[in-house]
């Protein structure tokens, strides 16, 4: 077990940048989920780590050491694929054994570990199977078995559950995370589901474009975003983000001459506020139909649309022009093309400079 | 491990990569070489008079580009018996090519459309016919063949070749192009029933349009495959309805006074160079065609 | 109308289909028919039962022939496959020059067999060719005079063989190589397999349908195989190098044994079907499991 560095990493394809100088810091036991949208560099990054790919600048450390040219079998890391890459003609038993095999380790040694990983995943009776002859679920397993019966230092995951049926996947990131709590591993984590990642990791990593836009524990991803790529890439649906001007911490959105919404209460970053143009970001949870609590805000808008989910219903208002969306109880039934009384929660906004577009 | 063990790891194995790398390209060379090597020995002696054939060895430059043999291989000597040249039959086999290429792709492309996209009772064992008739030894057939051509009239004719190859091609084309039809989505068909669109208006609007990739690989293995044909050739047909290869398999067996060798192999080039043309400029289009006639099904 | 719409795919399979019944299958069955006759120069249709192939079996040039070919498809098969296996795994390196070597190993097959053969027997010649160019070189008793030497003739066939197909089979095992899931050979990096163990024990074990088909078709390459003979040794000297192939068109254009040769061909036949059958067989299951 051991600590990840990643120092100033640059990577490109031809001319093509694919990592713009990232910078990680991954303690021990930690659980960083590297999450964002497909060909935002996730992958490339995790490639990197694992040597299967060269960056072109920047040095990578694993317990304080660099491994920048080290093959990816001398770093100590184990990687578990989308595909899960088992080797089709050998049985559950030798796909497991293979690497320490390679390794020289005594036959001894390597029957003892196989116990353990068999028992710790529950493989025991698939071990004289091929990979074909197994479910996607046991795939997934034997794929981790594989991973887990080396010790590495640091574990790599590349959306191991992207190819799991729904009610499969939640099962599997459970038993992911129970094995994080046991065996307290360093795990880097790539995925594109956020719910995937906001209930594995630790900390979580937000990329796009090849840089790390945020990384922070899931609570303060969530509640609050550094940037609006990062407002807008978590939640579903994703938070509203009203246009207007700030003057004198009030903001008047776009389109509505007589709504001004007071900011005392707002935490800014930089106390010397510039005012201008704006977003007020807020999630559409945190829309309701009565006064919640002291700092609510009340407004006048009109419901348009309904989506029933079955739990919840999204409504879509709209707010002088702008579409503001809500998420209710399913419970309370809401009339549609009608002004409703709404309270936002001003204690949850977030701000953001139109022109950054980073939080302020 | 150390900082030292780590250091080693690395340098260890870069020497070893730049070793590998030189291991590696000295072999692909000499497979280079030995694939290489006959073709030039060819060119090489296409070019020499007989005199330095005799006098030099089988890899040395010719003194100067006399292209005598060459004339000598496409025009003859100018004698009026027993003297053998290409041009005749180089024009036998491209008259023998074109309808023969033309006429099997054409109903490959069509079988195939028809076995895959328009599903009928039987369709898969009619398949298996075709597909089981790319294996036979055409030993099984070359006899009731010569008879049937000599029933119709057409034995010893360029007629009579194209239709042996059209039959024989039929086996292939139509494997090449259901393999490749079955690849394309069925709902494209779909949507064209209910649009309106009948058997040949789906084939020749929305299917043909489609097909160039399958097309190109069909042509150019049919065309390669009746080029450099000699069985059927030699059996069915002889004298001044011969094709090329015939042509130069009897050239270079006639056993004349003393063998041209610089004739020979003027006239081996002559006889390779359309396929060898067709293959430096669509070589992707020709591996493709081996390998779907391989993996099969 | 309605009839003639339901019918159409039919009534265009039809003519290809009927082409297929008469010319192939149709003309197999009498084959098998005259191979059971005593049909010499001229077919006649009285059954004489099998005696056509104990005859065969008891000609001393029959067993020349299937001794030939014996040898010629075992080496055969073992070098292209050797060659082809080595040179698409060593293509497989990431290779700058790969678009290029794949070119030059291929074009031999673009060749006719025919053109290969004349190639052949111009470099094997022993007076002016190889042997001559290494006694040139200093080899004073080199001697290379397989194509002359009867028993030594057929292995002048293989390596002319070998030069024209070898290229094709690399061809297969190289696209059979780059369909591995890239992640495999990652997990396998991983794992810290050497290359040579990569390939070995994790690539190679999972290219058995490639080895079948490459077999399949060098088989039934090597059962056809009579152009290349024709070319290079007309089956001589003697009948030294005959092969089956050479053999039936003897026998039944020369020396007016259609009996024989039908029988002859019925054998070539019998074989590649042994081959040839369980391959469909198993190729079609595989699909029908893939859908």
């Amino acid at each position: 077990m051991a600590n990840l560095k990643i120092n100033d990493i640059n990577k490109n394809f031809g001319s093509t940048e694919v990592l713009k100088g990232i910078n990680l810091d991954i303690n021990d036991g930690d659980f960083l989920v590297l999450l964002g949208p497909s060909g935002c560099g996730k992958s490339t990054l995790l490639n990197t780590i694992a040597g299967l790919e060269t960056s072109n600048s920047g040095e990578i450390l694993i317990d304080n050491h660099v491994v920048n040219n080290m093959e990816p079998s001398d770093r100590d890391i184990a990687l578990v694929f989308q595909s899960y890459a088992l080797y089709p003609a050998m049985t559950v038993r030798k796909n497991v054994t293979f690497g320490l095999e390679q390794r020289k380790t005594p036959k001894e040694k390597i029957s003892e570990a196989l116990n353990e990983v068999s028992n710790l995943l529950q493989i025991n009776e698939l071990l004289d199977r091929k990979p074909s002859q197994l479910s996607g679920g046991q795939r997934q397993r034997v794929a981790m078995g594989r991973a887990l019966v080396r010790h590495p230092k640091v574990f790599l995951f590349d959306e191991p559950l992207s190819n799991l049926d729904a009610k499969l996947r939640v099962e599997m990131r459970r038993e992911i995370k129970k094995l994080h709590k046991r065996l307290k591993t360093t795990i880097v984590y790539v995925t594109h589901d956020q719910t995937e990642a906001m209930s594995l990791g630790t900390n979580i990593a937000i990329m796009d474009q090849g840089k790390i836009q945020q990384c922070d524990t899931p609570k303060n991803i969530y509640n609050k975003p550094q940037n609006m790529f990062v407002a807008d890439f978590i939640g579903s649906p994703s938070m509203n983000l009203l246009e207007g001007s700030l003057n004198n911490k009030m903001f008047k959105p776009n389109g509505s001459d007589n709504v001004q919404i007071p900011l005392e209460k707002y935490d800014f970053i930089n106390k010397n506020i510039n005012n201008g143009s704006i977003f007020l970001g807020i999630r559409p949870e945190h829309v309701y139909f009565d006064k919640v609590n002291e700092d609510c805000f009340g407004i006048k808008l009109k419901s348009e649309i309904i989506e029933y989910t079955g739990h919840e219903q999204i409504i879509t208002f709209n707010f002088s022009g702008q579409q503001f969306l809500g998420k209710f109880p399913s419970t309370i039934d809401i009339q549609m093309d009608k002004e409703l009384d709404l309270y936002i929660d001003l204690k949850q906004i977030s701000l953001f400079d139109k022109n950054t577009q980073n939080r302020i | 491990m150390t900082e030292n063990n780590y250091y080693q790891l690395e340098k260890s194995s870069k020497n070893k990569k730049i070793i590998y790398r030189w291991i590696l390209f000295i072999i692909l060379g000499l497979f280079a070489i030995y694939y290489i090597a006959p073709l030039y020995v060819m060119i090489v002696t296409s070019f020499k008079t007989m005199e330095e054939i005799r006098q030099g060895n089988l890899f040395s430059l010719p003194s100067a580009l006399n292209f005598e043999a060459w004339d000598v291989a496409w025009n003859g000597q100018g004698f009026s018996a027993g003297d053998v040249f290409l041009k005749t039959y180089f024009w036998n086999s491209v008259k023998l090519v074109v309808p023969a290429v033309i006429i099997s792709t054409i109903l490959g492309a069509i079988n195939g459309y028809a076995l895959t996209k328009w599903r009928f009772k039987g369709d898969s064992y009619i398949f298996l016919l075709f597909l089981f008739g790319t294996f036979i030894p055409y030993q099984a057939i070359l006899l009731p063949m010569s008879r049937t051509l000599g029933s119709m009239g057409i034995s010893n004719s360029i007629y009579g070749l194209i239709l042996v190859h059209v039959v024989y091609g039929l086996c292939f084309t139509t494997l090449f192009c259901r393999n490749y039809y079955i690849s394309i989505s069925n709902e494209i068909v779909k949507a064209a029933r209910i649009d309106g669109a009948g058997f040949f208006k789906i084939f020749f609007r929305i299917i043909l349009p489609i097909s160039a990739p399958i097309l190109v690989v069909t042509v150019i293995w049919q065309f390669t495959m009746i080029w450099n044909d000699f069985l059927f050739g030699a059996t069915f047909t002889f004298g001044n309805e011969a094709p090329i290869q015939v042509a130069l398999n009897n050239m270079v067996l006639t056993s004349s006074s003393v063998k041209r060798y610089n004739v020979d192999m003027a006239a081996a080039i002559i006889a390779g160079f359309p396929t060898l043309i067709v293959y430096v400029l669509a070589g992707k289009y020709f591996i493709r065609g081996l390998t779907a006639g391989s993996v099969k099904g | 109308m309605f009839w003639l719409k339901r019918n159409l795919p039919r009534l265009v399979i039809a003519p290809s289909f009927g082409v297929l019944a008469w010319f192939v299958y149709g003309f197999i069955l009498w084959t098998i028919y005259i191979s059971f006759t005593k049909s010499k120069l001229l077919p006649v249709y009285d059954i004489w039962g099998l005696d056509q192939y104990f005859r065969l079996w008891s000609m001393p040039r029959w067993h020349v022939a299937v001794e030939n070919l014996f040898i010629f498809t075992t080496l055969f098969i073992v070098f292209c496959i050797f060659i082809g296996i080595l040179l698409a795994i060593l293509l497989d390196q990431k290779i700058r020059a790969e678009g290029f070597l794949r070119t030059v190993y291929l074009y031999p097959m673009a060749l006719s067999f025919i053109v290969t053969g004349t190639a052949w027997r111009w470099m094997l010649n022993p007076s002016l060719g190889i042997e001559k160019f290494a006694q040139d070189l200093g080899f004073v008793n080199f001697t290379f005079d397989w194509l002359v030497t009867p028993g030594m003739s057929i292995y002048t066939i293989v390596i002319a063989g070998v030069w024209q197909s070898s290229g094709f089979i690399m061809a297969i095992f190289l696209a059979g190589l780059r369909s591995v899931d890239d992640e495999i050979i990652k997990a396998a990096k991983i794992d810290g397999a050497s290359l040579v163990s990569v390939y070995t024990k994790i690539i190679l074990p999972m290219m058995r349908p490639v080895f079948m088909s490459a077999i399949v078709i060098l088989v039934h390459l090597a059962i056809k195989s009579y152009d290349l003979v024709i070319a290079l040794t007309a089956g001589g000297p003697g009948i030294s190098s005959d092969m089956p192939a050479v053999f039936m068109t003897q026998m039944a254009f020369h020396r007016s044994e259609i009996g024989l040769a039908s029988a002859s061909a019925i054998m070539m036949f019998l074989t590649v079907s042994a081959i040839v059958v369980p391959y469909l067989y198993s190729e079609l299951k595989r699909e029908d499991d893939r859908k």
